[in-house]
């Protein structure tokens, strides 16, 4: 009993760090940007295919094409933030909101067009199946504390460059007022495209780890989307650590439910998820 | 081209007001060489409604000027139309012989010109030292430094780690100064910079500004407290309704012509 306990706790620890990376890029820019994106989770989506792609049919190693597919998902956030979403910003919450939610529809719709509704995943190797072995009931797998620690040093990695940087204090100073950034003449638009470039290396951060220990098909977007949502409400909107803790409730509720009957782990999850909004709306932090 | 349009706001201003030379440039026959900031013939629109039109302004070099009139005159446009943050402009403003109209704030205050916004508008999560930093960094890089700053003003040191959103009215107008002023500027625009401050702070920042001009900071206050706005300037502008009613030396001017200026002929 106690170690199906244990082994309960530690699996929905672990889906936590998971679900920690899919929150990250949509905590900093519902944070800094006051962006809802609704195709965050396509993205995710986006970039796994885009792994998968250059494994397998181009047959690169893995780690090659994520050091080759992570300056260019920086560059694509920037693009997106320069090309399109800057022109609609200053037109409201909602026309972001709507143009995020067409990029959606497109990115599925493409996606379906080039790999057709087949699910994939990306091969890991040995990666994939390696466990420690802490005594005969208890295996952590050598994936999921991988994906932790990476969730773990990305949270601290953005902390950094949030809280300690001078970059950092442009982008708190945009976060706070716009105008009055604009008022002692910061550059915000070229600071609101170099977060949502963060935001696109995050993402490819979380489509690696998505490909790695999940099946994807073009429409796995909007399932990720709200995984990530619910950990930024949980967390506390904007609070970085606050997505850790968010993340591991989350992955905590649907492993327990999933112990129960696995068909009640989304369900388990989403249960949690409105309670506490119930009882904190302000999120397990309260923001910063 | 600039020539031009300029003559032909010259003319249509003799035409349109009978009073125009008082109107016109007070200050050109004072200052022998060129003046530091002129605008002529600025008019700002945001939509359909004309918050300024057709005025001309000039600051010389170290001077002090004070623009006065009613809520909703203009004043406020006026400054930031100077730092380019309005609606539409049209019109002339040439600053230190550069055309400005047009550009950038952040190539306006690299040039120059910074402003002490109304309400101190500082990001109330960051540090005293951070809203500072970001003073020094978007304005010319030269002359003075943060540690330059925190000798001079020994109070803003001393709460330089704590956040600008946990500081009394009369410490943010402090650091909101302080901010400005680490943009290196030639030209100070004080927007209202006693507004919801006790009395005693208002007299404590007043007694800064003599200081600021002394190292060769030409300043533009705008003031709800006229005669105070009055006190301290070399010359003023009374605007009324998004024009100027009345310009001049500031202690050569009577009550009453400031009274009718400022609340108009009704």
């Amino acid at each position: 009993m106690f170690y199906v306990l244990l082994n309960v706790t530690v699996e929905g620890v672990l889906l936590g760090g998971l679900y920690a990376l899919f929150a990250l890029g949509l905590s900093f820019s519902v944070g800094v940007i006051k962006l809802v994106n609704i195709a965050h989770g396509d993205l995710i989506v986006l970039l796994s295919f885009a792994l998968y792609y250059l494994t397998q049919p181009l047959g690169l190693p893995l780690p090659v094409a994520f050091l080759l597919l992570l300056p260019i998902a920086f560059a694509l956030g920037y693009v997106l933030q320069t090309g399109l979403l800057q022109h609609v910003m200053s037109k409201g919450l909602l026309p972001p909101l709507l143009v995020t939610f067409g990029l959606s529809v497109i990115v599925q719709n493409g996606l379906l067009e080039a790999f057709g509704a087949d699910t994939r995943s990306i091969p890991g190797g040995a990666l994939q199946t390696a466990a420690i072995r802490i005594n005969d009931q208890l295996y952590l797998g050598v994936l999921p504390v991988l994906t932790l620690v990476v969730a773990i040093s990305s949270i601290f990695a953005l902390d950094l460059v949030v809280y300690r940087s001078r970059f950092g204090a442009r982008l708190r100073a945009v976060a706070d007022s716009p105008e009055t950034a604009r008022l002692i003449g910061l550059p915000v638009n070229r600071i609101y495209a170099l977060a949502l470039g963060i935001v696109g290396a995050t993402i490819c951060v979380a489509a690696l780890f998505l490909g790695l220990r999940m099946n994807f098909d073009p429409l796995s977007g909007p399932g990720r989307l709200i995984v990530a949502f619910e950990v930024i409400v949980l967390g506390g909107l904007g609070n970085l650590w606050g997505i850790l803790v968010g993340a591991i409730v989350l992955g905590l509720a649907q492993s327990i439910g999933a112990e129960f009957d696995i068909r009640l782990q989304l369900l388990a999850g989403h249960l949690v998820f409105l309670l506490v909004l119930l009882i904190r709306p302000q999120g397990i932090f309260k923001q910063s | 081209m600039a020539k031009a349009g300029r003559l032909e706001t010259m003319i249509e201003l003799s035409i349109a007001s009978p009073e125009s030379s008082q109107r016109t440039l007070s200050g050109a026959t004072e200052t022998s060489v060129a003046p530091l900031l002129n605008v002529s013939g600025l008019s700002v629109s945001y939509d359909q409604f004309r918050a300024l039109s057709d005025i001309d302004f000039e600051v010389g070099a170290g001077e002090i000027v004070a623009v006065i009139g009613a809520n909703g005159a203009g004043k406020s446009t006026l400054l930031k139309s100077l730092i380019g943050q309005s609606g539409s402009m049209a019109g002339h403003m040439r600053f230190g012989g550069k055309d400005i109209i047009g550009q950038s704030t952040a190539q306006t205050i690299a040039t120059g010109i910074a402003l002490v916004p109304e309400g101190r508008r500082l990001f109330p999560s960051l540090t005293v030292d951070e809203n500072l930093y970001l003073g020094w960094e978007t304005g010319s890089g030269k002359g003075m430094t943060l540690d330059g700053l925190y000798s001079e003003f020994p109070l803003l040191a001393a709460m330089k780690n704590r956040r600008a959103g946990h500081l009394s009215g009369g410490q943010q107008q402090l650091v909101a100064f302080g901010r400005a002023l680490l943009a290196n500027p030639k030209l100070l625009l004080c927007d209202e910079i006693s507004l919801g401050l006790a009395p005693k702070i208002v007299d404590q920042l007043y007694e800064r500004i003599p200081r600021i001009r002394a190292q060769g900071v030409a300043i533009v206050i705008v003031e709800q407290d006229v005669s105070r706005a009055l006190r301290i300037s070399d010359r003023f502008y009374c605007l009324l309704e998004g024009e100027v009613s009345l310009s001049g030396r500031s202690r050569d001017t009577s009550r009453e012509a400031v009274t009718h200026a400022y609340f108009g002929s009704h």
